[in-house]
């Protein structure tokens, strides 16, 4: 898929948002952010986005809800979109098989680097 | 046999015996003795008789004798003969008449001629009669006739004496006198010294040899001339002493028999044996009835006697029982000094022994009891057929049952251990010692509790077989439960350290890539110690969490086909610098061709760094570190050899556990949580391999460790049995991610 440009940014924590939000932008990306599963939905059903990074541990719904909406619900216009799930837990392997069907990445926070995240989104394109 | 009746048997056999013996002897002596004295006395008595009637027919026939010698008589009868009976024959009648006249025992005289016709008699009527055969055959050898008949006149037993005349010495006459026998029956009848049933017989053989009483017989006065002596054997052998014989009444008799020759009589006393042997019977009866009462007499003793010993032998026995029974208070009252008294003393002492002996075992086993029941741990003795015997307080609180439900019951009816959730049995018969770590057990009410067990045995005395089996449990479950709440609380923990870290690093990147070249230098540099320190951080926050997996067992590994020389060459690039920083050479030899392992990268990675990292933290500027992979049978065998300061010996064994430092303590200069080589040795047991160390304090460290080389059938198994397939583009430390199309 060519070129990921719209990017949907979800987490609960300010900071993280913050800092994402201002290197992904400084890298040429446009990006939209929600704080929580509800919103994460609304942004996403106007937006559009290609690519959205989904934190796992949110109030209201949790990410694997919100990622299960998108991929099969197409009101919110995401099921071809890339979703990339953001935890800090341990591995990828404790996701049920359903949510490894789902998603099309994991992330975790705390061991990436910003550059990261560059390398990330060319890896999906 | 009792002793009783043995004591008794002795008893009477001792009193009796010399009583009997001396009885037996005195009978037969004394007995023997009494009969010889009545035989002699017998005898003499017959020796007495004889001689008086002896004397007695001797002085009649000296009367006949006389008168036929007489001068007158023979003269007369030679004229008497010489004239053919015409002369003489007055003379001689009034010669005969004269005797008779002067001789008043003499009843009637008769002179006969050879032939035995009488020319002269006292009794007229016989003139011209002749004499008997009897008169008139003298014996062999003798002078006179002397028979003892009965008068035809008077009906009157007399005495006949015949003898013969001689005339000019010639036999010429036969001169037959008759005499009364009152004298002679006196005699006989004359019974001194023969007792109640002796007598005198005198007996003659009859024309037909029968042997004839010749007087009254003393049980028979009318046997004169008449009864039967033959079964007295007068005549067979009459210089015999005496005979056991039967008499006329049929009565066995003793008999002593004397001859009178002249006359042909046999004399005899006899006596009745039983009068005779009398004073034998009474001797004999008295010993009897000495021996009898001897007996009783001791009988009677010996019963009493007898229990004087064996009374107190039951009692004893009984309080034996007593005391065998478990009543060990008994004590025998016998008040005796002798050998029984001392025994049952003794038994009372040693009742009062065993009684302290059994009060001391039971104060042991209520300490004991007091023990085993005040222990945390659950102890259980378990025998051969693996039935418990005993269980303590703890067992009880453990299974949620009373003590005495579980004791009796099999141990694999109340314990069944499972071990990962699959069920695990225990042999209890096995001989020594064995520890079982890491079982589960349910308890009735559903609880599970994580045990360690101990299973000994103690052997039978002697053989070598088990006699009981002490089975320890140790609960381990509150001690898990705060290790897990220790682990969930540290992984808490490093997660909440997570964010604000991500936060912080993500700032200082931000920076780094906003301010780009209009940082200063220092700012610039301070920048990025701080996101070095930032990183370093995030690492030590993964170990934690690392070790929170590791103990919690659910560290997963992405296992895939790795190149182990080309891991290896990449951490030394990645080292590369620091180590130049530090002016310590980094060299790498062994394999350079492919070698492949089964493996996550990621973690072996980590290891790799982590021994490197070491390598270079302490090692001194100018040293060497050398990295040498080479293939050993079945495994890749890495070692990193540095010539660092080295581990003391005594660490050595305690290098791979957890937060162990070395030189720990804030002064020594080194850093690290110690998790480092725990993770790694973690990682490295988990790929299938092995880590350890050789080093030498002032020399240097190697650390060396093995993966299994790659095995196409493990990989396919390994595969199937992991978690499901990340089908990965790229895989990178933190990330992952898929390209699928949708």
């Amino acid at each position: 898929m060519a070129g990921l440009q719209k990017i949907l940014l979800v987490e609960d924590n300010a900071q993280l948002v913050d800092i994402y939000l201002l290197f992904l932008k400084q890298n040429g990306f446009d990006v939209a952010t929600a704080m929580d599963g509800d919103q994460a939905l609304e942004v996403a059903k106007a937006y559009k986005p290609d690519l959205i990074f989904l934190d796992v541990m949110m109030p209201k719904k949790d990410g694997f809800e919100v990622l299960k909406l998108l991929r099969h619900e197409a009101q919110y216009n995401c099921v071809k979109a890339k979703i990339v799930l953001l935890t800090n837990l341990g591995d990828a392997s404790k996701v049920s098989p359903q949510v490894h069907k789902d998603m099309d990445g994991y992330v975790i926070k705390a061991e990436i680097v910003l550059s990261d995240l560059l390398d990330i989104i060319k890896s999906l394109e | 046999m009792s002793i009783r009746k043995r004591l008794i048997i002795l008893m009477i056999f001792i009193g009796l015996a010399p009583t009997l013996v001396v009885s037996v002897v005195a009978y037969i002596t004394i007995g023997t003795g009494l009969t010889h004295k009545t035989a002699d006395q017998l005898v003499s008595t017959a020796s007495e008789q004889q001689q008086r009637i002896n004397s007695l027919l001797q002085k009649r026939q000296e009367q006949a004798l006389e008168l036929a010698n007489t001068f007158d008589l023979q003269t007369n009868l030679g004229s008497y003969l010489a004239s053919s009976g015409k002369l003489g024959k007055s003379q001689l009648q009034t010669t005969v008449q004269d005797t008779i006249n002067s001789n008043p025992d003499i009843q009637n005289i008769s002179l006969a001629d050879l032939k035995g016709k009488i020319i002269a008699s006292t009794n007229v009527q016989d003139d011209g009669a002749t004499l008997g055969t009897q008169d008139t055959t003298m014996p062999n050898g003798q002078e006179t006739t002397t028979t003892v008949r009965e008068d035809q006149r008077d009906g009157i037993d007399k005495l006949y004496i015949t003898t013969k005349v001689s005339v000019n010495k010639q036999e010429s006459g036969l001169l037959s006198m008759v005499f009364r026998i009152d004298d002679i029956v006196a005699a006989v009848q004359d019974y001194t010294g023969l007792g109640a049933t002796g007598e005198t017989v005198v007996a003659v053989r009859d024309t037909q040899q029968h042997v004839i009483s010749l007087f009254p017989l003393r049980f028979n006065t009318d046997a004169a001339l008449k009864t039967n002596l033959d079964s007295l054997q007068l005549f067979s052998n009459y210089d015999s002493d005496y005979k056991d014989l039967k008499d006329y009444r049929g009565n066995e008799v003793f008999v002593a028999a004397k001859s009178i020759g002249f006359a042909n009589w046999v004399i005899a006393t006899k006596i009745d044996k039983s009068e005779a042997l009398a004073q034998t019977d009474q001797l004999r009866n008295a010993l009897i009835v000495i021996v009898a009462a001897s007996s009783i007499i001791i009988a009677i003793i010996a019963l009493y006697f007898t229990q004087f010993f064996t009374k107190p032998i039951l009692l004893i026995t009984e309080a034996a029982q007593r005391i065998g029974r478990g009543d060990l208070s008994t004590q025998l009252q016998l008040r005796r000094r002798d050998e029984i008294g001392t025994l049952a003393n003794n038994i009372n002492a040693m009742g009062a022994s065993l009684k302290d002996f059994v009060a001391s075992i039971e104060a042991q086993r209520n300490r004991l009891e007091i023990i085993l029941n005040s222990t945390v741990e659950s102890i259980l003795a378990v025998d051969k057929q693996g039935t418990i015997i005993l269980a303590n307080k703890a067992a009880g609180e453990l299974t949620q049952t009373p003590i005495h439900d579980i004791v009796g019951k099999n141990m694999s009816e109340v314990f069944r251990w499972r071990q990962d959730a699959e069920p695990f049995t225990i042999d209890y018969l096995q001989s020594g010692a064995k520890v079982y770590t890491d079982l589960q057990y349910v308890n009735p009410i559903g609880i599970t509790h994580y045990v360690k067990l101990i299973v000994a045995e103690i052997k039978e005395r002697q053989g070598k077989q088990t006699a009981q089996t002490i089975v320890t449990i140790h609960d381990e479950t509150k001690g898990r439960e705060l290790e897990a709440m220790k682990v969930d609380f540290v992984s808490m923990a490093a997660h909440e350290l997570r964010t604000p870290l991500a936060a912080i690093r993500g700032y200082l990147e931000l920076i780094t890539f906003k301010a780009g070249n209009s940082l200063s230098p220092e700012a610039d540099a301070y920048i990025h110690q701080a996101l070095k320190s930032s990183t370093e951080l995030g690492g030590l926050i993964n170990n934690l969490l690392d070790v929170t997996r590791i103990e919690r067992r659910t560290l997963t590994f992405n296992l895939e086909k790795i190149d182990l020389a080309a891991e290896l060459k990449q951490s030394l690039e990645e080292s590369a610098f620091t180590a130049k920083d530090k002016a310590i050479s980094l060299n790498y030899s062994g394999l350079r061709v492919p070698s492949f392992v089964i493996a996550d990268e990621i973690a072996l990675h980590e290891v790799i760094n982590n021994l490197i990292g070491n390598a270079i933290k302490y090692t001194d500027p100018g040293g060497k570190i050398d990295m040498l992979l080479e293939r050993d049978g079945d495994d890749y065998k890495v070692s990193i050899t540095d010539t660092g300061i080295g581990i003391p010996p005594e660490a050595q064994p305690n290098l791979f556990t957890k937060f162990y430092r070395v030189h720990g303590g804030l002064n020594s200069g080194s850093t690290g949580t110690g998790l480092g080589l725990f993770i790694a040795k973690s990682i490295i047991e988990r790929h299938g391999g092995t880590i350890s160390v050789v080093s030498k304090e002032g020399v240097g460290s190697t650390f060396i460790f093995t993966i299994p080389v790659f095995n196409e059938a493990r990989f396919t198994s390994l595969q199937s049995e992991a978690q499901p397939k990340i089908i990965a583009t790229r895989r990178h430390h933190g990330w992952i991610t898929k390209n699928i199309t949708r």
